[in-house]
């Protein structure tokens, strides 16, 4: 026992500084490539095909009035859409957004908080939900509640950029 | 559907629109329809490969939960 204990430790030490430091850079570069580089792709398409199609008037007229309620333009709603399949093409949507002056500074990143918790929704819910083997009656509330935590984040970051002047 | 195919699928949707709009943009004059679909395409190609991955990997962790 003692002896496995001095040889773990002995494995333990024998990671040094640099290789640690080489083995963060390598999970970094995969998280970019393989999975943040593909989201933003995806968010830049589509914003490109929304606006070409102009699907993204429609959205703007449709859903002016729940987006409203946070201060955002109906537009926005485009964000929450790619948001939906990951949290990296919704902040890519917002700041394609903002570049092309559909939103405004504050209003981009008020929808950043919303993005993290309503993001990669089919994602989790088939690693998280699917996994644990949750009562299929509840998994319906499981969908929702990141849905309510975006829009709870939406009204708090209002509220924020408000008392801040921002908005 | 494997792990490699459903990356090939991703990759291949995000290679055709980038490819697509940089040849729009420095090189020939692609109509904006034909852009409209090949965008679709890449981004149904894109989000199939997306969603594919979390599947592939939620079967993963399940099957490691149950060893």
């Amino acid at each position: 026992m003692a002896d496995n204990m001095k040889k773990s430790e002995q494995t333990e030490k024998k990671e040094s500084i640099i290789t640690l430091f080489m083995k963060g850079c390598y999970d970094g570069y995969n998280i970019g490539v393989k999975n943040i580089l593909p989201a933003m792709i995806l968010g830049y398409t589509l914003v490109y095909i929304l606006q070409a199609t102009g699907l993204m008037d429609l959205l703007g007229t449709v859903f002016a009035p729940v987006m409203g309620l946070f201060g955002l333009p109906g537009e926005a709603f485009a964000v929450l859409i790619s948001a939906f399949f990951a949290k990296a093409a919704g902040a890519a949507t917002g700041a394609n957004m903002y570049a092309t002056g559909i939103l405004t500074m504050s209003q981009a990143a008020m929808m950043l908080p919303a993005c993290m918790l309503m993001g990669t929704l089919i994602g989790h819910y088939a690693r998280i939900v699917l996994v644990s083997g949750a009562n299929q009656k509840w998994h319906w509330l499981l969908i929702l509640t990141p849905l309510f935590d975006a829009a709870l984040s939406l009204w708090i970051m209002k509220i924020l950029f408000t008392v801040m002047g921002v908005m | 559907m494997s792990k490699k195919n459903a990356s090939k699928i991703q990759w291949t949707g995000c290679l055709i629109v980038v490819v697509s709009m940089l040849l729009s943009h420095y090189l020939i004059a692609i109509p904006e329809t034909a852009m409209i679909v090949v965008a679709s395409v890449s981004f149904v190609m894109m989000a199939a490969g997306m969603i594919s991955l979390k599947i592939i990997a939620a079967k993963e962790e399940k099957a490691a939960l149950r060893k």
